[in-house]
């Protein structure tokens, strides 16, 4: 059944968005193939996300668990019926072949200049080292620290509870969660294989916006589309797409949202309208893309200024007052769920985002949990000063020597071209050139504005400025478009020879995960491939699962089919770590103690309790926690693992037992 | 505010950029160039930039330096257990 509503759901907002793209087509712009895609994905995940966010409105006001795809087809199904009274008798004609999505002419490979010899192999030999790197993930599980540790099991969680509300109260899980709706949902259908790369899919996009926005610039078809090539060489975010995180979805989104704003945003509506719904999603994915969204009403409101100065005052603030609130509505119906819900259950929107004496004022709390003094020394993973971030693109330094992973890393394309597009271009900008620098300006302020806001926060992690790549690469297309005869030559392939070595290098590293993962430690099953006792795969239904070992072992927990409950580790410690003692810290310093109460344990029906390492693990009296599994070898090729774990079985008193 | 989006195929979207995308669709552009700006100047400037940001690159970057470096350990590490 739930397979059945989630496969309709599926289809619903894809015929929704393929009516909603093809109503807007009139416009020019969307005779190309990719803008009309872009106009289709953002529609498609607009629907897709905000028939959840309906559902999560009911449950928040109404505490009913809702939230799943069988009610969401049913919202869809409504909505299909008013798009049917909207478009009266143009449903049909909208949806058949005719008026498919991939009707428009193709603005991508086809007319690419990219004809000869390596040049023709490129876009084939990308499409071949994904391909390939796909099927990688597809033999194992979904993979990334932040994914195991909160995203998927927050998917999970609203699978299980049907709930939108927060799972607990650390920080980092009160994050707007578009990521654990995405493949939560695709969780409750598919197999565990193909979940693993769906991150994947936002690499399409993203190529497509950026090949676009390079587009904008002036620049011709090869070198946009050398630059959207070279964009998905960069390690953060290549590695970030073989992870179920929320970081290239994000920056695929924001850069759908920047193209809108930029192209010709001012004489239709609906640009202003689809580029807030995509910064809204955006938002969704990854919410410190604020600082980007603020910056594209800045420059749609700055572009109907300048496009209506022939006309009066009072007409041009009408004007900018429509575009804000045509771009600011689509952005609040596509974020505005996440601010209600924590506004409701936090007392902040923006929770755990904090600025002091605004947020004091108004009487929006402060998360307890977070240390934005302690997040500055977070940079010393990828710097060994402050000054060297300067120079990173060229030394990507990192302390234990992960240079090239989902945070870390920019990649030979990056080094060679971004940096020195960014200075012809404000060159560009400085000197007037061409019809292009107002569309140089936008890219350069947006690219800066995020980078400043970045260093200004002061927690400065690379992938915390993803939001200005968008931005800043599609330049490179611009720069490459400068040249001409011998110097076009070189540079092309000079751009080439970067791809083809990012590529190497994104491929070498993923055939090494999977020789180790798969051909060394033959981690086949969900068991091998986390680690973990084979006893979780086998608790009975409804068990539920305290982790008092890290956060990396949620997603594990919840077993094979997802049968099991888990209380997080963040949640686990929060309620039984006890503060150590000076004697605790002069004999075992960072050794941690829980006391197990019962009463709180049987209340939230807790069967299970998951230790790693050798905690000190203390209970009250009423419970009795009975060991019925260890892990102390690696399951395949017995190895010692540095930490033993147990999973127990709490057995208790007459009082609280169920 | 003189900026226009251009129209790229066809004629119904971005025009091809003063002599840029002359043959859209039509003869090669590519590699063998022919996007003529009349910047040369500029375009070789960002040659040389380009070609020494990549240089500099590829002899300063701890990343490519590692990733050598773990290639070779694996390659070395899967011959031993071949073995």
């Amino acid at each position: 059944m739930i397979i059945l509503a989630s496969v309709f759901y599926l289809i619903a907002c894809m015929d929704i968005a393929t009516i909603l793209a093809r109503s807007i087509a009139l416009h020019p712009l969307y005779e190309e193939m990719v803008p009309r895609f872009l106009a289709w994905v953002v529609f498609f995940f607009a629907t897709f996300l905000g028939g959840f966010y309906v559902l999560g409105d009911i449950n928040l006001a109404t505490n009913l668990p809702v939230v799943d795809p069988r009610y969401g087809s049913v919202i869809v199904l409504v909505a299909l019926v008013l798009l049917g009274l909207v478009f009266r008798g143009r449903v049909a004609s909208l949806l058949s072949l005719g008026g498919s999505i991939s009707r428009g002419r193709p603005a991508g490979l086809q007319g690419s200049s990219l004809r000869d010899g390596l040049g023709r192999g490129l876009p084939a030999v990308t499409l071949i080292t994904f391909s390939l790197i796909a099927l990688m993930l597809i033999v194992g599980f979904p993979r990334g620290f932040e994914p195991q540790a909160y995203h998927l099991p927050i998917g999970l969680y609203i699978s299980q509870a049907k709930s939108l509300k927060i799972w607990d109260t650390a920080y980092m899980h009160t994050f707007p969660a578009n990521t654990s709706l995405y493949f939560g949902f695709l969780l409750g259908f598919m197999s565990e294989h193909l979940v693993a790369a769906a991150g994947l899919v936002f690499l399409l996009p993203l190529v497509g916006a950026v090949y676009e926005l390079g587009r904008a610039t002036g620049a011709d078809r090869t070198a946009s589309l050398l630059t959207a090539l070279g964009l998905v060489t960069i390690p953060m975010i290549a590695f970030s797409s073989f992870e179920a995180g929320p970081d290239v979805a994000g920056a695929a989104f924001l850069a759908m949202a920047a193209y809108f704003a930029i192209v010709n945003a001012e004489k239709c509506p609906c640009h202003q309208m689809l580029s807030g719904l995509a910064a809204g999603l955006a938002f969704g994915f990854k919410s410190l893309h604020v600082v980007s969204i603020a910056f594209l009403l800045g420059l749609i409101l700055w572009r109907v200024w300048r496009k209506s100065r022939g006309d009066g005052f009072s007409r041009r603030v009408w004007g900018m007052g429509g575009a804000t609130v045509i771009f600011l509505g689509a952005v609040l119906a596509m974020s505005g769920f996440w601010l209600v819900r924590n506004y409701v259950q936090l007392g902040n929107p923006v929770y755990p985002v904090h600025l002091p004496v605004v947020f004091d004022a108004l009487g929006w709390t402060k998360a307890p949990d977070i240390d934005y003094v302690e997040r500055g020394a977070l940079q010393f993973e990828w710097v060994r000063s402050s000054s060297e971030w300067l120079v990173y693109p060229w030394v990507e330094w990192h302390y234990i020597g992960e240079n090239f992973k989902h945070s870390s890393g920019l990649g030979p394309f990056f080094a060679a071209t971004v940096p020195v597009s960014c200075l012809m271009g404000l060159g560009g900008v400085i000197a007037r050139k061409g019809r292009e620098w107002p569309m140089l300006a936008s890219l350069l302020s947006g690219g800066l504005c995020v980078l400043l806001v970045w260093w200004v926060v002061g927690d400065h992690q690379p992938r915390y400025f993803m939001g200005a790549l968008v931005f800043l690469v599609p330049l490179v297309a611009w720069t490459v478009s400068l040249t001409s005869g011998r110097s076009r030559q070189v540079l092309e392939y000079l751009v080439m020879l970067c791809i083809l070595i990012g590529l190497s290098i994104i491929f070498s590293k993923q055939l090494m995960e999977a020789g180790a993962s798969f051909i060394y430690a033959r981690q086949f099953t969900r068991q091998t491939f986390y680690s973990y006792p084979a006893m979780i795969d086998r608790l009975p239904p409804g068990s539920t699962v305290v982790n008092l070992g890290e956060r990396i072992w949620n997603y594990a927990l919840f077993g094979r089919i997802h049968h099991n409950r888990v209380l997080s580790y963040s949640e686990a410690s929060r309620l039984f770590e006890q503060p150590p003692t000076d004697a605790d810290q002069a004999s075992e310093p960072g050794h941690v103690t829980f006391y197990l109460a019962s009463a709180p344990l049987s209340q939230m029906g807790s069967t299970h309790v998951f230790t790693v390492g050798s905690p000190n693990v203390q209970h009250d009296d009423c419970i009795l926690l009975h060991e019925i599994d260890r892990l102390e070898r690696d399951p395949v090729v017995q190895t010692i693992l540095p930490e033993p774990q147990v999973l127990y079985e709490i057995q208790y008193c007459q009082t609280h037992k169920h | 505010m003189g900026m226009e989006v251009r129209m790229h195929g066809g004629g119904n979207m971005r025009q091809p950029s003063r002599g840029r995308e002359a043959a859209a669709g039509g003869a090669p552009l590519g590699p063998s160039g022919s996007s003529s700006r009349g910047t040369d100047g500029l375009g070789v400037v960002a040659v040389w930039l380009s070609s020494l940001s990549a240089l500099i690159y590829f002899l300063t970057s701890y990343g490519i330096k590692n990733h050598v470096l773990l290639l070779v350990q694996t390659f070395r590490k899967a011959l031993g257990l071949l073995r």
